[in-house]
């Protein structure tokens, strides 16, 4: 078997097409701005070298800090629920609808499919406190509760919240349906056997499910928390980083301080740090799971 | 005992999931009632009122300034190449990196991987002069390698992740019959993951479809031009948008991607069958 | 069996794509002489139909009406306006730069004209000899510019004031504020009468500068921002924290509004031409909202300079003008065809804007509009006594306006102090390079 699995000409041809493709159009445009880090100015205007100039300026930098801390909130808060949540109602979809689960998962998965700035108008909308009180404010001030109505993405407080709401929603259809085929994968024979022995839903799902599924876990965070660490059409679209910079995610810094404060050395720094962060959860991960597999 | 117990859970299931449906729908009817509603019903009314008349005016205007027609075509090509492509690409890499086994497996993974982890704004520069210098600039081949690389990270990780749930014991059994690592990949691996590679192609098209950045960056000729560029059009000065078009441009570029994922979520029952048989 | 022809069916596929997508595609409309035809590639951020693309657009079509022998072909390439930074970066990058552009950030400007990349529009006009732009603006534009010759030409003279509502004024017994202190007092009434005294688009952040930008002139004098943006001036100085102290207490009354922070322009209009709120901070560039079918109130409108402040140095009347996002042209790809195209829209563009939007531009007009009565409102007030301003950003690197508008939300809403704020800004500036 190991003669078949181990068939060079075979994984040659397997592997080549993706990785001349990706290693033209993703990684060397990734080592050319890696590159351009080491410069000040724009490029094709006044590009100069700059040594490790935009690398020492990191530590100056306040926004870039605060960016880094929105991004960290964010990242736990909408990462975990999208996680858990995809998790939580796909189990919820397998269990409790037996006839049309592809129409009920076809229906969760439209928020996914909608564009970014349609769903932040429309949430824009839900907050809404002026001219008329959207969706959520009407319901607080309809219940009594009208010490909550306030504008809400306006609000420092409660801006982060209101972007983090919004993403959970888009997004987690998408986790919905990667849980879900992972689910209706997992082999029957395993549960029928526990069954039989008298194990419980709850044992079932706790101890064969969960644990059948670590592949699909790990996978599913890996590719969140990556996104999660990247946003940047959300923001934008919801409060634009405000108020303030109380939603400013370091990619919109990323992408301010490259294009608009022509220095794009500095933000492809920026794009670094981002990646070593990508890069460091990735690794812990990894590890995470490695160590419980015991591979 | 059991089953009224059974009927409770299963009723709360109903309950929640219900639930779960409307606030997963209640967005596209606002969308599409909003696609009727003019400018200052739009800004000034309640959210959740009805439009005061079911008119189309927004959708002509949205067809004839967004371009439609030419964007829709190009839009079309774009995904479809890129979805094509990723299946060609993407399949037998993540077969490659789940099952079989060969030296640089985990360096080819890692290598791959750091592709998800870069916001692609910062390649935009680096990748613009590449493709201006070999003239793949206002190209459509040119967007669809690009829609194409950028996902192999999310689309090998999906891929590998749904390959490592395929039992070693089946691919043996292949093997011991006297397959070829190709048969072994064409009969037995690719029926299984239908579904996956389904989630996949959704994904893709889903991607290539919104995206504005690359198509943006990359196209300046209108005739290139795909439709999240078109929706630019309706924007007025001084932060003044023609809410109406642009709602009715969005709602006629949604309608094709949900179509697409009824379609394929269609198939994906079918490929579960066919594996559950297998299985 | 299945491989087959799954395999069959993608390399099909594949090649349909494939011919599809590398097909040839018709080529714009290429004209009977396509060697005396000059193609200008215009980098816009608005539709073929709408603001100054449409005027460029049109005059075009007019001028290869009266030029059929050396017609320019003009291909618009429509950018939002908040990418257009990223967009000509990759272009310049390239060495790619459109033939006519649109921007409207200083410091590419800057950089632009030191590697030699815009031609000098002084040349053209003498060359064309057109006599539509006033000295004054010229030289208003050099000094928005910071250059000693126009690489720019403008597309707009917008004023920038209070409109108001007269039917609100005149049913609460008010009259148009002229000092500072009448204004609050306005405001004050309203706010007790249950009306919104002012919107503002306060998530947009730059109509909350403006406010303040308007305050400190009227405090600190005319050259007071021109001073700060070169640095003479700190924005802690006391005229700048009295502006500051002035937009915390407007928010902290509220009479800017409930959730002024999640107000966007369209909005903030719309709260104003639907008799929502009585005030509204607005340039020249409104009058194309209040003459559409969205405005309510028709012609009760009215406008007035922002308030002198008490103690000010500031002049009565005095209006923040600007001239609009600047279009600039490739060096590279000028020529004599050009030349005379251009010459032709700068001769024009006054007829056209005014035309078309009804707008007011630095390039004089040949014909008599009847400009309509919004802008008529413009015109007299700018042929009253006073003055004309910049606002606050108008020479700040993006990375220090960025940080004032920020900081303009965050002192508006209360939740940063005014020493904090003047702080931030000339920590900002220092940390330029």
């Amino acid at each position: 078997m190991n003669k078949v699995l181990g068939n060079k000409k075979a994984i040659a041809l397997f592997i080549l097409p993706a990785v001349i493709l990706f290693t033209c159009l993703v990684f060397i445009p990734l080592i050319w701005s890696f590159v351009y880090t080491f410069f000040s100015g724009q490029p094709g205007l006044d590009f100069k070298f700059a040594g490790m100039k935009n690398y020492a300026r990191i530590f100056a930098d306040k926004t870039l800090w605060v960016t880094v801390k929105n991004n960290l909130l964010y990242v736990v808060v909408v990462g975990g629920a999208q996680i858990i949540l995809g998790f939580l109602i796909a189990m919820l979809i397998n269990f409790g609808v037996k006839k049309h689960q592809n129409l009920v998962r076809t229906l969760l998965f439209v928020p996914v499919v909608l564009p970014g700035v349609a769903v932040a108008q429309m949430f824009i909308k839900i907050y809404a406190i002026t001219p008329q009180y959207g969706l959520l404010n009407s319901f607080f001030s309809a219940v009594g509760l009208d010490s909550l109505v306030k504008g809400w993405i306006g609000d420092p407080k409660t801006a982060m919240l209101a972007l983090i709401i919004m993403d959970i929603w888009k997004a987690v259809g998408m986790y919905i349906l990667v849980f879900y085929s992972g689910i209706i994968e997992l082999p029957e024979d395993s549960v029928e056997a526990a069954r039989i022995d008298g194990a419980t839903t709850w044992q079932i799902i706790t101890k064969i499910q969960i644990p059948q599924l670590k592949p699909v876990f790990r996978m599913a965070i890996v590719i969140c928390i990556t996104a999660c660490f990247k946003v940047y059409d959300s923001p934008v679209a919801l409060t634009g980083g405000g108020p303030g910079t109380t939603t400013m995610m370091p990619s919109m810094y990323m992408y301010n301080t490259a294009f608009n404060y022509a220095q794009f050395g500095y933000g492809s720094v920026l794009a670094v740090i981002i990646l070593i962060e990508c890069a460091i959860f990735t690794f812990v991960v990894g590890r995470i799971f490695k160590t419980k597999d015991g591979e | 005992m059991k089953d009224s117990r059974h009927i409770v859970s299963r009723s709360i299931s109903m309950i929640l999931i219900a639930v779960l449906l409307i606030a997963a729908i209640y967005p596209v009817l606002w969308l599409i009632l909003c696609t009727f509603k003019t400018q200052t019903e739009f800004t000034m009314n309640s959210a959740f009122s009805l439009p005061k008349s079911f008119n189309f005016e927004n959708y002509i205007k949205a067809w004839n300034t967004g371009n439609m027609g030419t964007s829709f075509v190009n839009s079309i090509i774009c995904t479809a190449g890129s979805m094509l492509l990723i299946v060609i690409t993407a399949v037998p890499l993540s077969f490659a990196l789940a099952k079989m086994k060969w030296k640089h497996r985990s360096n080819i993974n890692g290598y791959i991987l750091i592709g998800m982890m870069v916001p692609i704004q910062v390649a935009l520069i680096p990748l613009f002069t590449i493709y201006n210098k070999i003239g793949f600039t206002n190209s459509r081949i040119g967007l669809i390698l690009i829609y194409t690389a950028y996902s192999l990270p999310l689309s090998v990780t999906l891929l590998t992740g749904f390959f490592e749930s395929v039992p070693n014991e089946m691919i043996e059994a292949a093997v011991i019959d006297g397959c070829s690592i190709y048969q072994v990949v064409g009969k037995i691996v690719f029926p299984l993951m239908t579904n996956s590679i389904m989630t996949v192609l959704t994904l893709q098209f889903m991607s290539s479809w919104n995206d504005l950045i690359f198509s943006q960056t990359m196209i300046s000729k209108t005739e290139m031009q795909t439709i999240p560029t078109a929706l630019i059009m309706f924007n007025g000065s001084y932060g003044q948008v023609d809410w109406g078009p642009l709602f009715a441009a969005m709602a006629i570029a949604v309608v094709p991607t949900l179509v697409l994922y009824m379609f394929l979520s269609k198939f994906m029952i079918r490929g579960l069958t066919a594996g559950a048989i297998k299985g | 069996m299945k491989l087959k022809k799954v395999t069959g069916s993608l390399i099909a596929a594949a090649a349909a794509v494939a011919l599809m997508a590398g097909g040839t595609v018709p080529v714009s409309a290429a004209k009977k002489d396509a060697g005396k035809e000059k193609t200008v590639h215009f980098l816009t951020a608005w539709n073929e139909d709408k603001d100054t693309t449409a005027v460029v657009k049109q005059l075009t079509e007019e001028y290869n009406a009266t030029n059929p022998e050396t017609p320019i072909n003009l291909e618009i390439e429509v950018v939002a306006q908040s990418d257009m930074n990223q967009k000509l970066s990759v272009l310049a990058a390239s060495n790619d730069l459109p033939d006519l552009f649109v921007t409207g950030t200083q410091e590419y400007i800057e950089k632009y004209v030191d590697q030699g990349i815009l031609k000098n529009i002084d040349d053209v006009i003498a060359e064309q000899g057109v006599t539509s732009i006033s000295d004054e603006d010229r030289q208003a534009i050099l000094n928005l510019t910071k250059l000693d010759a126009m690489y720019v030409m403008p597309t707009n003279k917008n004023i920038e004031g209070i409109w108001y509502n007269k039917q609100i004024f005149k049913d609460n017994g008010l009259d148009v504020p002229k000092t500072m202190d009448e204004f609050m007092d306005v405001c004050a009434k309203l706010s007790d009468a249950g009306i919104q005294p002012m919107a503002v688009a306060g998530k947009e952040q730059w109509p909350l500068t403006r406010l303040i930008g308007a305050y400190a002139t009227q405090a600190g004098g005319n050259d007071l921002l021109v001073k700060a943006n070169a640095g003479e001036v700190s924005w802690k100085d006391d005229a700048f924290l009295e502006a500051y102290k002035w937009i915390a207490e407007m928010g902290e009354k509220g009479y800017m509004g409930e959730g002024m922070t999640t107000v966007d322009s369209d909005t903030q209009n719309s709260l104003f031409t639907s008799g929502m709120a009585a005030m509204c901070y607005n340039g020249s560039w409104f009058t194309e909202s209040l003459s559409s079918d969205q405005n309510t109130l028709g012609e009760n409108v009215g406008f007035f300079a922002f308030p002198t402040v008490k103690d000010g140095k500031g002049t009565a009347n005095t209006y923040t003008t600007s001239y609009g996002m600047y279009m600039c042209v490739k060096n590279d790809s000028y020529d004599d065809a050009m030349g005379a195209w251009l010459g032709y829209i700068m001769k024009n563009f006054g007829n056209k804007g005014m035309e078309l939007h009804n707008w007011i531009t630095p390039y004089a007009t040949t014909e008599d509009f009847d400009m309509g009565y919004f802008t008529k409102l413009l015109s007299d007030a700018t042929e009253s006594e006073g003055a004309a301003s910049v606002w606050p950003e108008y020479a700040m690197p993006t990375s220090v306006q960025d940080v004032e508008y920020q900081g303009a939300q965050m002192v508006a809403l209360g939740q940063m102090s005014p020493e904090d704020y003047g702080t931030s800004i000339d920590d900002a500036w220092a940390m330029v390079q």
